[in-house]
């Protein structure tokens, strides 16, 4: 029998009920953050013909008695049902909110720069002999031997009006996204007025944006479109809708043959933008929904993973709050993925931040939200709450080397430092090195500034079980253990050692809530394995 | 002098169910009866540490030999009718009853376990009658049922709960004192006065251990006798809100308009000390809002003033009722979220005697629309106070059809179940309504305080132009019963 303070209903579309008490022979839940209501437990002493077609659409709630709070709700998995010489049984196991966040796999490209997604185009316009290919700048180590796409016509050969050299991005595409935003620098060969840089949208016939009127040139100019532009200026913007762009090197100038080796636009700082879904699934146009050209945050992506993924999440009960100093994420794309691993993955950008879907309200869909971690502590207990820390090796280090290969295939490093007051020297952690093709000096500084805090103080980790009221100074009241939410800081009175409480587990028959208190620090390898998967 | 009554029956009430077996019984040469050296009716032990909190009762086991005397024929018939009784599952009551005088008790039963056939007294000599004595173990409910009180109206008769909080007898009743041992679900039986499609009425059972109230006078340091109400008008107006003004649809003296003219976000519109001090303990707060037109949304928030102006806000709740025909559909009690009174106290250990006057804050932002919000009161219903034994809950969402003037709906706490009925008398075509919370139970030695809110969902309801808002002149026929529950055999009949 469940304790006298929580209430049980199951809802299969046929029958809604408030299960007696004493038919619940145990329930358990567990809620973790980042992340919200996890899952949940629990057997049923009733008859197998109570919910004939109980399944994978029908809810269980748990609620507080006196106030019909929601304490936990979940989706029933394929039920286990008993029947034997002990009578008829259930064994439900439902999935919280969560477990929406892994329902769904498909690609999303929030911004993407890397080259190998980009081809060339086959079109009538495009001779054989017009080179299209990744290289660095043909001529000098300039800009900084920086990889891009070089679009060529070669000496000797005729070219028509109109003859192109062209490339397109369809990344994009393939996710079944739309393009928001593009930026390019482009730098020619030689100043010449029979060519132009151009950017061209599906389809990619050739036709499109000039992105400079006055013909190619070898002073290099960068250029940024957003979809649905309606500002002032004289470039062309995309309409709503492109799936993909071309770059592409066109002879506007009469046919000739081409005399020289300088014929060629070399582009690099290449970022195309997806476009993203506000919460409504209303899809950004213009300048100031779409943001930066070449960067995301990870609100703004966070926003959108809610409202692509999991129409679940009810729009207006979902909260974003943006990080006081938003981090610019240069490279965020999958051929696949859940919602669940962006929303971790943005942690690594936004470590103060983090996500939760909780409550299954009336009208079907949950809260959820992505904000700050608060700091200021939520619940206070003592030794005598089964407070139990095991020590761990000390292991501070305040300097770290990050290897990486950047999109030419250079290897690059970067050196990441913090202060950390135990430490009167320089003391490295063991380098890391990041596997090819996921290398940005943006990943490699945040990784490094995250092995680095947690090296900074001795790795902590406590469990806790509550059995007894305890405050909560958010809300400002006494609170029953079954009311205790994971993603706050706990204060321990007796030290005042202050942790994070990360994941709780809550046994409805003996009313004992276990938490874990800070996080288990994850190995250098477990981040490795998890930046291996292609962004 | 007639012997105490022992029977297995299929309803714990006299009235339906019938009689599976009689323990104490005669015919033409034969009789059965229960050995009153052998009687027991057990007794439920606590499985929690003698010091724990909210443990469990276990069941009780029924203990007893019964015999049965008579020829071959008739014993054997009376042995074949109680084992087929015996192996039959649930849905059984040991009812038993001391004497005619005494009221019967019915002990709802688990599995039973036959025991042995006893022999010994079987000697087919026609000198002495042949005995068979059977061992009975019969597992039960803790506790025993007794025939069902009417605790508020009668079976023919309801009590009108009206939904205006400052009427006498509106939202808030005192229900009479209970008879029994021990906490009993209660069946609650309502008839709205209109139809409750796409409402959630909120019916919230508070037991308080203190003398009942006397003559409507609560006792000293008693929970009060009408529901803690505080009107929009008793506060300090915030940004964009108006004077109080008068209105029908509004609990007097009126409604405060927030007109969102110069700040639409989350700011305060109401602030200041409480006009009534609550006792000290945690309440589920709800704010009466509506709104000028039909389509706007509102989020608002409650928070409490501590400290030099610090404010401890509750969780944002929206108001958004979708578009609604008539700005009445729009009023709904929303849920502001539990709060302690004041703020941070215990009403377990703190003393409750002395409490110093909480302030809060009322913010309300506008999330849709171009309208007005409209505010005129705030209601408190009791969670835990100092003198809680037990509270609970039930909001019970009626997502589509509800029930209404010509049907009634019955929430049984003994089945935690419900139940509409056609004009009250054949069950009615409809789905129940999505419940949070536990069914009502009162408690007897408690002052039992009922509360009753008819509309507190403040999303959009199924039908859109369903003017389903909270309305005072709204009433609920109610009648409310419940089977005592007893330890031993009762009796203060």
């Amino acid at each position: 029998m469940i304790h006298e303070s929580l209430s049980l209903r199951i809802a299969d579309g046929l029958t809604d009920r408030v299960i007696p008490r004493r038919a619940v022979r145990s329930l358990s839940w567990r809620k973790v953050a980042p992340g919200g209501w996890a899952s949940m437990q629990l057997e049923l002493n009733e008859p197998l013909a109570s919910w004939p077609t109980l399944g994978p659409a029908d809810r269980v709630y748990v609620t507080k008695s006196s106030t019909g709070q929601q304490l936990m709700a979940g989706y029933v998995e394929q039920p286990g049902r008993n029947a034997g010489p002990e009578g008829e049984s259930w064994d439900i196991t439902a999935l919280g909110g969560l477990s929406l966040a892994s329902d769904q796999s498909r690609a999303v490209v929030y911004v993407d720069r890397e080259l190998s997604s980009f081809e060339r185009d086959v079109l009538a316009k495009v001779p054989a002999s017009a080179g299209t290919s990744l290289s660095t700048h043909p001529k000098t180590d300039d800009p900084n031997g920086k990889q891009g796409l070089l679009l060529q016509f070669v000496p000797g050969q005729p070219i028509g009006t109109g003859a192109l050299a062209q490339m397109s991005y369809t990344r994009i595409e393939d996710a079944g996204m739309q393009v928001a935003a593009i930026t390019v620098t482009a730098v020619a060969g030689k100043d010449d007025g029979g060519y132009r840089g151009h950017l061209a949208w599906a389809p990619p016939d050739g036709t499109g944006d000039i992105m400079s009127s006055l013909g190619i040139l070898t002073t290099p100019r960068t250029n940024v479109r957003y979809v649905g532009y309606t500002g002032s200026g004289s470039d062309v913007h995309p309409p709503p809708g492109i799936t993909r762009v071309g770059f592409g090197l066109r002879r506007t100038g009469g046919a000739t043959n081409v005399a020289d080796d300088n014929t060629w636009l070399f582009l690099y700082d290449i970022a195309i933008v997806g476009r993203r879904m506000d919460r409504y699934g209303v899809l950004d146009v213009d300048q100031p929904e779409i943001g930066s050209a070449s960067t995301v945050r990870a609100h703004q992506v966070a926003e959108d993973v809610f409202a692509r993924f999991i129409p679940q999440v009810d729009p207006d009960h979902l909260v974003i709050v943006p990080p006081a100093d938003p981090w610019p994420i240069d490279q965020l794309a999958y051929d696949s993925t859940t919602a669940r691993s962006v929303l971790d993955d943005l942690a690594r950008y936004e470590p103060g931040q983090h996500w939760w879907i909780g409550e299954l309200l009336p009208n079907g869909k949950h809260r959820a939200g992505y904000g700050p971690w608060r700091d200021d502590v939520r619940y206070e207990i003592t030794r005598a709450d089964g407070y139990d820390a095991p020590g761990g090796e000390a292991d501070l280090a305040n300097r770290i080397t990050v290897y990486y290969t950047d999109d030419t295939g250079k290897p690059q490093h970067e050196t990441v430092t913090s202060v950390v007051p135990d430490l009167d020297r320089i003391r490295d952690a063991e380098s890391i090195t990041l596997p090819p093709g996921v290398g940005s000096k943006a990943i490699a500084q945040r990784l490094g500034a995250e092995i680095l805090a947690t090296k900074a103080t001795p790795p902590r980790a406590a469990t806790v079980a509550i059995d007894r009221r305890i405050f909560d100074r958010w809300i400002g009241s006494w609170v029953e253990p079954s009311e205790i939410e994971p993603g706050c800081l706990v204060r321990v009175v007796d030290d005042g050692t202050v942790d994070r409480l990360t994941e709780i587990s809550y046994d409805g028959v003996r009313h004992q809530t276990t938490g874990k208190l800070g996080t288990p620090t994850p190995t250098a390898d477990e981040r490795l394995a998890r930046l291996v998967e292609r962004k | 002098m007639p012997g105490p009554s022992v029977q297995i029956t299929t309803a714990s009430s006299d009235d339906g169910g019938r009689v599976l077996f009689d323990f104490v019984d005669s015919g033409p040469g034969w009789s059965t009866w229960v050995k009153r050296d052998r009687w027991s009716i057990g007794v439920p032990k606590y499985q929690g540490e003698p010091d724990s909190y909210g443990g469990q009762w276990s069941t009780r086991e029924i203990t007893f030999t019964l015999v049965i005397q008579g020829p071959e024929q008739a014993a054997f018939r009376q042995q074949a009718a109680l084992a087929r009784v015996l192996l039959r599952h649930r849905g059984m009551f040991l009812r038993y009853q001391h004497s005619d005088s005494m009221p019967p008790v019915w002990w709802p039963l688990l599995q039973p376990q036959p025991g042995e056939l006893d022999f010994t007294d079987v000697t087919s000599d026609d000198a002495a009658p042949d005995r068979w004595r059977i061992d009975i173990t019969l597992p039960a409910d803790a506790l025993g049922l007794q025939e069902r009180e009417w605790l508020l109206g009668s079976p023919t008769e309801a009590v009108i709960i009206g939904n205006d909080p400052t009427a006498a007898g509106g939202v808030m009743v005192d229900l009479p004192p209970l008879r029994g041992d021990a906490p009993a679900p209660l069946r609650v039986d309502v008839v709205p006065s209109i139809a409750w499609d796409g409402y959630r009425p909120l019916m919230s059972v508070a037991a308080l251990d203190e003398p009942a109230p006397v003559d409507g006078v609560a006792p000293a340091g008693g929970y009060p006798t009408a529901p803690i109400l505080w009107r929009a008008g008793e506060f300090a107006a915030g940004a964009d809100t108006s004077a109080a003004t008068p209105g029908s649809a509004w609990i007097g003296p009126g409604r405060r308009t927030v007109s969102f003219a110069t700040q639409t976000g989350l700011v305060t519109r109401l602030s200041g000390a409480v006009p009534t001090v609550p006792p000290l303990g945690r309440y589920q707060v709800f704010a009466r809002v509506g709104r000028s037109d039909a389509t706007s949304g509102f989020e608002l928030r409650l928070g409490q003033r501590y400290g030099f102006g610090t404010v401890l806000w509750g969780g944002a709740v929206r108001h958004d009722r979708g578009v609604t025909s008539g700005t009445d559909g729009a009023i709904a009690w929303v849920p502001l979220g539990s709060f302690t009174f004041p703020l941070g106290a215990d009403p377990q250990r703190d003393d409750p005697s002395a409490v110093s006057t909480p302030s809060i804050e009322l913010q309300l932002a506008r999330v849709a629309g171009s309208g007005s919000a409209e505010v005129d009161a705030l209601i408190l219903v009791p969670e835990e106070v100092a003198t809680t034994r037990q509270t609970t809950s039930l909001g019970a969402f009626f997502s589509g059809f509800g029930i209404g003037p010509s049907r009634s709906g019955v929430w049984d706490g003994e089945t935690s179940t419900w139940a509409g009925y056609d004009f009250g008398l054949a069950l009615a075509q409809g789905l129940a309504p999505q419940h949070d919370g536990a069914y009502p139970v009162a408690v007897p030695g408690c002052r039992n305080v009922l509360h009753l809110l008819q509309q507190t969902h403040p999303g959009r309801p199924f039908f859109g132009d369903t003017p389903s808002g909270d309305r005072l002149a709204a009433t609920a026929a109610v009648k409310i019963s419940y089977q005592p529950r007893v330890l031993w055999t009762g009796g203060d009949a």
